[in-house]
């Protein structure tokens, strides 16, 4: 079949073997390849109606398939042959495209050649020989037009090929042709050459050819940027024509791409990470931003030990350490009873960087959910100069990706397809089995009553409990033995295919991209499914480019209808969760206690669910204009409309519905979002280099607004599982409610890059933003940042010194901003009173406190910077920086009598200042076998200079919520004032002045008295004491580490590769909760426990132990020092290993292109000093990946 | 297409930079209106004249608190042990309970969020034209009036809660009397200088009211259907229903009667009863009129109980979910469904001698739950009832004519004219009857001693007992052994969020 495709394609073996689609291709290729033929100079309509063709080959079946080797050598050989026939067999062995009119080959005369892997040039040029037509190559492109005067000079050239120019050639001008190439001898494109003391000149194309209208014995001077120049006198003129330049070291043609245009990476100033697509498919296969760590040790996502790995959580990170308080405060968040991250919580956090694809900021969910084989780079920008351009959105970093545009020539499909195996890892978990439970109930005396013997009610509750304990044990003995951890989860299967077909001519390109992923998570039935389809043209002339993207995006994911994994991982393992008689799941589960426990897989078959779904539609269009060879004109315009649904419903099967009402059984809970947003930038760049200058100058305006709505509604009362629409609810519980917000920033933009001989660099950029959020008397806000750099590498000195590839020393300071408030925070509003009419009419009421003068909080930040490369393998680069965020946005407390308790201001001020170095050590390196170490680290420390009054009386509510702990020792009530305490066994961060935004508090704890098996601690004061006071609390620790990042090897031996990433960290501090939740605070009576209770707590006097005694239910243990480990850790992040086959061999068996297999493994294994469980509500998961990359 | 015309396309798109940048980063929501929005036309500032009236009327203020809730309890209008919790600590005087503190803070806050409404609407509409409003000068008048009237109101009852009455005289730093937005740190003023303001504001919002409405509104101000909103029968109105329902929005009569009360708790009983006596006379001219005794209790039918007595109402707000505010805390299960039930030995304590009185007969224990009706939803399904509850249930009475007839009562026994204070007296008793006349022969204590009894009668729930006691300085009535009170009983400690940041 394939082959059959192939043959129609060259179009002279029309078989019909009865395929349909093969029919299809015969009947409309040869019409298509007219079309094209005749494409130069035809108008738009007809171009479209190829596109279309095209395309609609391309879906039916994907047969378009080429054997094009891409080789730019053919061998045809051949009587007579007509030249339609000559170009079909070029394109078929090249893969280049042939365009001109077809009335061009009609007037040709066949030709009789041999060719064996001839290069394409000579070849076209012998076969052109005489011919009335000629040729010009563009990148793959071949245009057939008619001969003129160049053309004809490459015919002379030819002709003259072989001897010297002659000097007393009558006409004194000549037109001389030759190619320039550098001595790896690949063509250089863009050389200009000048004749030596005269304005002329020329500049080569993108093969390296130029020509140029010469005098005898004049000297051509070939020059540029990155080669040295060369003059050649004519005389030496060499005959092939071919001008071999030598490079200049440690070659940097590459460019930082900062989202406004593209900066030279030599002269730029600012500190960035780069990293490529085929960077980040070595390290993950779906999951783009844990990968981004690996390459940047400043790039950090906050372990969120909760949601372990919860396909459906974003994850939170930050760059550069944390500068802002977070919009809602631990507290507030646990008083409100809000879990702990929601995709409002995100937004309100105050350190995350902002994302920015093809030129548009975007949401993280975007990303999240993004397929990393649209990506095309990543930029990571972290200091005031590189980020400099955002102005009021660049504080916490900016990274910049930009996804592949189509390339020209055939239509190549492109698969991709990740077959996955995520496994739990429940590896962190030590509970107990029955029988130990059992054993530690009967240690830790758990049947014996709270009131002391000489209770009259003393015997009864003895025999009570014993009573209990042995029906416990009859559980035990008749086998039921469950292990609860493993019911909710299961190995779980995933694949993910992304299918892109590109190709066109040079002028037009179309990118088709199709994908589907399926990620099921480990807690059974949850998942995230994504599709996506998306079109890219591309239209090119000489001058201009128009560029069109369009994609559309379904996401759906579901939570698991098991519940949170916390649910189970505390049940008694001698509960059964069958009944005995019937083998169905039993609603609730034995008690023992008192103490209603329901059954969570009963609870997972009656229906409930929770879905969340979005469709997003985003369009962008890019304009470039080269005016000139320097001024570039770039317009770019983009919308997004998002459409994102959830539905909770609890089923009113649910046990917790046990005694109530009828109509009040089952709840659904509905919200939509929509969001459109557009975004326009509008910027010109001039870039030139003149003698030894080298400027890039560029001016720009952005504009942005963002639309939200927001509606929820709550319905009440369903019938059954299966009636869970809102139309089967008998009440609406809630007036669904609706809020919208529409946020608009406008800004203006100027940069310049400025370098002298490749030097001296200097950068310089200045941004105005106004914002709709801002105060009305500060619309506007001025950003800036200046730096500076030295190319040592390039100055005479260390030209004595040839392994010194580069050398180079910058430095910048600047200020961004950031805006992290809700909408309308700086202005007086009023909320209209929706709720009910007075009888005269609606009303509202002033909803904050506005305060005009509030503005973005502002960062003032230098960093300095040195890069090194020896040997042209050795790379290191260190930074140190130094960040002071200040005004940031705080509530400031008034007096009620104001009407307000707080208002929004500037108050508050945080330091970050660290330093970073990133290496990479090529050892080795030939033909078969290369192996790079690569390394980097960061270090951090994070201070609070300043901070509000609010946030003083934050500190003080913390101390009167632990005094909310309750101290009573009433015999009858003391298990459930255990449960009731058991919340203040967490710390909770405070906000003080000289400490960091990651300080522990607690009281520092003496240890464990052996005597007595209680807690010993020290006040701040040196005195000593077993109460524990909130008063008394005082840092005990910091979880920020002193250092962390990656190091790994990168490792090849002919056609393997392997690549592996280890993530450390060290000097941070923990708080080792599972360690207090789950062994010291155990209850026993009521949970399973930690397998340590039984053999690390304090049993009986003289005991050495870390932890208290076993037979202590009475009190909680609340923050203290005793449970801060030091947190250091290895992680094994990413093992890959890749076979890329060979392409000759892939080519003539399986007609393919490109083909690449690999195998990927995430969390490998983790080594840490702390010993504590992961992933409390959802767990960590390891994943296997077996990934196939081809072309066809 | 020629290439060179493509740059025209690149025109299109910075459009952004010919718009007005200013007016591009203007915007607003739905739900969100900036205040330059809101105050860009008169609607918006009717919209946020009725939003004031909505904060008035939550159960942080008049919706509870300030009418049945708390200062009820606080007058021991119920058995104090089958109150909320909050409550009954606040009702035993504990102030330094947190639990006492919680609705003084729901008062002061509230109370403090209104006044900075109240502020901002005044400055608004004193920078406007009087063309800026549909109805000109008597809309803008009209705007004014009533807010300095809400402003001397809420500074008042703050005043008579957190600070110690003025009999006692207390001259120190009683609270801020706020008179712009947005003020960051009020300051507090001494006792006579709130009253000051009090008075002022209050004299402010009669002149501008006077005219509004005793000629323009006259025809809304004079029938009971055209004070109080009646979904059954109505006044139409050209100017639209802002001007209507006169009785639920500050009002002329509403602002000289509270100012005969502010004068009667400073202890000026002259101007007491002057400005008492210019609604006493509006009512004597018909304008308010007595609700008839069929719907007082004369007949055994509860569903024609007049619940809120609409007719004799000078100064009312109104919450629609007056009824499920008031269901939430005593439907619910346990111990809440006791709550606000007063005893029978307290009523009969009471209304000693006058059992046949309306106010024990019609309205307490209807239901035998010995609750008094005025805020229970009522329980029949017949016509009445259902026309009632949409009628009078969003009420929430502030004054009444009748506080006119205990003014003057009181003022002719301070003045030893028992003869006319007897014959007003009477006039009272007989439309809420009472068979038994007050002969003058009556000693002046023994008539204080009625006119106590009677006002309380009157005011069963509504949030003025306390404030009786308060004035005179008497131990609280409880229908038991009267409660003795401390100096510092009287008041509530500011709240915490104020003094937090007090200098």
């Amino acid at each position: 079949m394939q082959k059959n495709a192939l043959r129609s394609r060259a179009g002279y073996v029309l078989t019909d073997h009865g395929s349909g689609t093969t029919r299809f291709l015969t009947k409309t290729l040869p019409r298509l390849k007219l079309f094209c033929n005749r494409f130069h100079g035809i108008p738009g309509r007809k171009i479209k109606t190829v596109m279309k063709l095209t395309a609609l080959i391309l879906l039916v079946g994907c047969l378009h398939v080429s054997a094009g080797t891409r080789s730019q050598t053919v061998s045809i050989s051949g009587k007579d042959l007509p030249l339609t026939k000559v170009f079909n067999l070029i394109k078929k062995q090249t893969g280049y495209a042939v365009f001109g009119k077809s009335s061009l080959l009609r007037q040709t005369d066949p030709v009789t050649i041999s060719a064996v892997n001839m290069p394409l040039a000579d070849f076209l040029d012998s076969v052109m020989k005489g011919q009335p037509i000629g040729y010009r190559m563009i990148d793959r492109t071949i245009f057939i037009v008619e001969r003129s005067t160049p053309f004809r000079s490459a015919e002379q050239k030819t002709t003259v090929n072989g001897q010297p120019l002659s000097l007393d050639e009558p006409t004194p001008r000549q037109t001389i042709t030759g190619t320039v190439v550098g001595e790896n001898g690949s063509p250089v494109e863009g050389v200009s050459i000048n004749v030596k003391g005269k304005k002329s000149g020329a500049t080569t194309d993108n093969k390296g050819k130029f020509s140029i209208s010469v005098e005898p014995d004049q000297v051509l001077v070939f020059s540029h940027i990155n080669f040295h120049p060369r003059e050649i006198n004519l005389k030496d003129f060499p005959a092939n024509g071919r001008i071999v330049l030598k490079q200049k070291e440690a070659t940097l043609s590459d460019v930082v791409v900062t989202g406004y245009g593209n900066v030279r990476k030599e002269s730029f100033t600012g500190t960035y990470t780069q990293v490529t697509k085929a960077d980040i498919q070595k390290v993950t296969s779906n999951n783009l931003i844990s990968a981004l760590q690996v390459f940047d040790p400043s790039f950090r996502i906050m372990q969120n030990n909760l949601m372990g790995s919860n396909p459906n959580v974003l994850p939170e990170f930050y760059i550069r350490g944390q500068s802002g308080f977070p919009g809602i405060k631990e507290l507030d968040k646990l008083e409100s009873g809000s879990s702990g991250v929601s995709q409002f919580a995100l937004k309100n956090n105050p350190n995350t960087p902002i994302f920015i694809m093809d030129g548009f900021e975007v949401a993280i969910e975007k990303i999240y959910d993004m397929d990393i084989n649209r990506i095309s780079n990543i930029t990571i920008l972290k200091d005031a100069a590189a980020t400099a351009m955002y102005g009021s959105r660049a504080s916490n970093g900016v990274v910049v990706i930009e996804t592949v545009l189509p390339k020209p020539g055939e239509f190549r499909v492109n698969y991709n397809g990740n077959y996955s195996v995520t496994a739990p890892d429940l590896s962190s978990y030590n509970m107990m089995n029955a029988q130990e439970k059992l054993d530690a109930e009967y240690a830790a005396k758990i049947y014996e009553p709270y009131v002391p013997p000489s209770d009259p009610g003393y015997k009864a509750n003895l025999l009570e409990g014993l009573w209990q304990m042995q029906q416990k044990k009859n559980e035990v003995l008749k086998g039921v033995n469950t292990y609860w951890l493993s019911q909710p989860l299961s190995t779980m299967i995933n694949h993910r295919h992304n299918v892109y077909i590109e190709g066109g001519s040079q002028g037009m390109r179309v990118g088709i991209d199709l994908k589907y992923d399926n990620q099921n998570g480990v807690m059974k039935e949850s998942f995230r499914k994504r599709l996506g389809a998306g079109l890219t043209l591309q239209y090119q002339t000489t001058k201009l480019q128009f560029r069109n993207q369009i994609y559309f995006d379904a996401v759906n994911s579901e939570e698991s209808p098991y519940g949170k994994f916390s649910d189970y991982t505390r049940l008694q393992p001698y509960f059964n969760m069958y009944d005995e008689n019937t083998g169905r799941y039993v609603k609730e589960l034995p008690n023992y206690n008192a103490n209603q426990v329901l059954n969570p897989m009963y609870e997972s078959t009656v229906g409930n669910f929770d879905r969340a779904r979005y469709r997003e539609w985003t369009n962008n269009f890019t304009a470039n204009w080269f005016v000139t060879k320097f001024l570039f004109i770039k317009a770019q315009f983009a919308v997004e409309y998002k459409d994102a649904n959830t539905d909770k419903f609890t089923s009113p099967e649910s046990a917790l519905y046990g005694r109530t009402d009828l109509f009040t059984k089952g709840e659904l809970n509905q919200t939509a979002t929509k969001n459109l947003s557009w975004n326009s930038n509008v910027f010109a760049s001039y870039n030139r280099t003149i003698d030894a200058h080298n400027i890039n100058v560029s001016l720009g305006v952005n504009g942005r607004s963002t639309r939200s709505e927001f509606s929820s509604a709550l319905y009440r009362g369903f019938a059954n599982r299966g009636f869970n629409s809102p139309a089967y609810a008998f009440e609406i519980t809630r007036k669904p409610d609706r809020s919208d917000n529409l946020a608009r920033l406008l800004g203006s933009f100027a940069t310049l890059n400025y370098s002298l001989n490749n030097i001296y660099l200097f950068d310089g950029s200045f941004r105005m933003d106004g914002s709709s959020e801002f105060g009305t008397e500060n619309k506007w806000a001025p950003f800036w940042s200046v730096g500076t750099g030295m190319n040592l590498h390039n100055t005479k000195y260390f030209k004595n010194f040839p392994y010194i590839n580069m050398l180079r020393v910058t430095a910048n300071i600047g200020q961004t901003g950031k805006s992290n408030f809700s909408p309308y925070m700086a202005r007086n509003t009023y909320k209209i009173l929706l709720d009910d009419w007075y009888p005269t009419g609606i009303g509202s009421s002033l909803t904050y406190m506005g305060n005009n003068r509030l503005t973005w909080e502002k960062q003032v930040s230098w960093n300095i910077g040195a890069n090194l490369t020896l040997f042209k393998r050795y790379n290191i680069e260190f930074n140190y920086y130094n960040k002071r965020t200040y005004d940031l946005i705080t509530d400031v407390s008034l007096p009620s009598s104001s009407g307000f308790l707080v208002y929004r201001d500037n108050i508050g001020e945080v330091l970050n200042k660290g330093f970073e170095i990133k290496t990479s050590l090529n050892i080795i390196n030939n033909k078969d076998f290369s192996f790079t170490v690569i390394g980097n680290l960061a270090h951090n420390r994070n201070q609070i200079m300043e901070i509000a009054q609010s946030m003083k009386r934050y500190n003080t509510r913390i101390d009167d919520y632990y005094g909310g702990y309750n101290n009573s020792t009433s015999p009858s009530l003391i298990l459930y004032y255990n449960q009731q305490n058991a919340k203040f066994a967490k710390p909770i961060m405070k906000y003080e002045e000289g400490s960091s935004l990651t300080t522990i508090y607690g009281m520092r704890s003496l240890g464990i008295n052996p005597a007595n098996g209680k807690e010993v601690y020290m006040r701040p004061d040196g005195s000593i004491t077993y109460d524990w006071s909130p008063m008394d609390q005082q840092p005990i620790g910091n979880t920020e580490p002193w250092a962390q990042g990656t190091a790994g090897i990168n490792a090849r031996y002919k056609q393997f590769s392997l690549f592996t990433t280890f993530m450390y960290e060290f000097g941070g501090d923990l708080y080792n909760q599972t360690l207090v939740d789950n062994v010291e605070n155990a209850n026993l009576a009521y949970n399973n426990a930690d397998r340590r209770v039984l053999s690390e707590r304090w049993q009986k006097p003289g005991d050495i132990s870390t932890l208290k005694a076993i037979q202590d239910r009475y009190f909680v243990t609340r923050p203290t020092s005793r449970f801060l480990q030091r947190n250091n850790y290895v992680v094994f992040n990413s093992l890959s290993l890749g076979y890329d086959f060979d392409p000759a061999w892939l080519k003539k068996k399986l007609g393919m292109s490109f083909l690449r297999t690999s195998f990927l493994m995430n969390d490998v294994a983790r080594f840490s000093t702390v010993k504590r469980e992961m992933g409390l509500d959802y767990p960590y998961a390891r994943t296997f990946t077996l990934t196939i990359n081809a072309s066809f | 297409m020629r290439s060179t015309q493509y740059w025209k396309l690149l025109l299109l798109l910075p459009v952004l930079l010919n718009m007005s940048c200013k007016k591009f980063l203007d915007v607003s929501s739905s739900n969100q209106v900036l205040e330059e929005t809101m105050f860009e036309n008169g609607e918006g500032i009717r919209v946020a004249v009725n939003g004031v009236y909505k904060m008035l009327s939550t159960t942080d203020l008049y919706g509870r608190n300030l009418t049945y809730g708390v200062i009820s309890a606080m007058g021991y209008n119920y058995d104090i042990n089958n109150i909320p919790y909050d409550y009954r600590e606040a009702a035993r005087f504990n102030w330094e309970v947190s639990t006492a503190q919680a609705s003084m803070e729901q008062i002061w806050q509230s109370a403090y969020r209104t006044l900075a409404n109240c502020n901002n609407i005044i400055q608004a509409v004193e920078a406007k034209d009087t063309t800026f409003f549909s109805e000109s000068a008597n809309e803008k008048n009209m705007i004014l009036g009533e807010m300095y009237g809400i402003r001397a109101m809420l500074h008042f009852d703050l005043l008579r809660i957190f600070c110690p009455a003025p009999v006692t005289g207390f001259a120190g730093p009683a609270i801020p009397y706020v008179k712009k937005y947005p003020e960051t740190q009020p300051e507090r003023l001494n006792m006579p200088a709130v009253f000051t303001n009090i008075i002022n504001d209050l004299g402010q919002s009669r002149s501008l009211l006077e005219k509004i409405d005793t000629i323009y509104l006259r025809t809304v101000m004079r029938s009971a259907v055209g004070r109080i909103r009646n979904p059954g029968s109505w006044i139409p109105l050209p100017q639209g229903d802002f001007f209507n329902f006169r009785a639920e929005r500050m009002n002329y009569f509403a602002a000289t009667g509270l100012l005969a009360r502010v004068y009667m708790y400073k202890g000026d009983y002259e101007q007491a009863f002057q400005h008492a006596k210019i609604v006493y006379d509006a009512h004597k001219r018909n304008w308010f009129t007595w609700t008839s005794s069929i719907y007082q209790g004369q007949i055994t039918d509860v569903d024609y109980i007049y619940t809120k007595r609409p007719d004799e109402i000078v100064l009312s707000f109104a919450n629609g979910q007056n009824y499920n505010n008031y269901d939430a805390q005593t439907l619910s299960s346990g111990i809440a469904n006791q709550f606000y039930r007063t005893p029978p030995s307290y009523m009969n304590k009471l209304f000693e001698g006058d059992l046949d009185d309306y106010r024990i007969v019609g309205w307490y224990n209807r239901y035998a739950d010995e609750r008094y009706i005025t805020w229970m939803r009522p329980k029949g399904n017949s016509y009445n009832a259902t026309n009632l509850a949409a009628h009078q249930g969003p009420l929430l009475p502030v004054m009444r004519f009748t506080e006119m007839y205990h003014i003057l009562i009181e003022y002719h026994i301070r003045q030893g004219n028992i003869p006319e204070a007897v014959s007003i007296f009477n006039t009272l008793r007989t439309n809420r009857g009472a068979k038994v006349k007050i002969l003058e022969t009556i000693s002046a204590p023994d008539l204080m001693e009625k006119l106590v009894k009677d006002i309380i009668r009157e005011t069963m729930t509504e949030g003025q007992t306390f404030f009786l006691f308060k004035r005179l300085n008497r131990n609280i009535f409880n229908g038991d052994n009267n409660i003795i009170m401390a100096p510092e009983d009287w008041f509530a400690p500011l709240p915490l969020s104020e003094t937090n940041y007090l200098l």
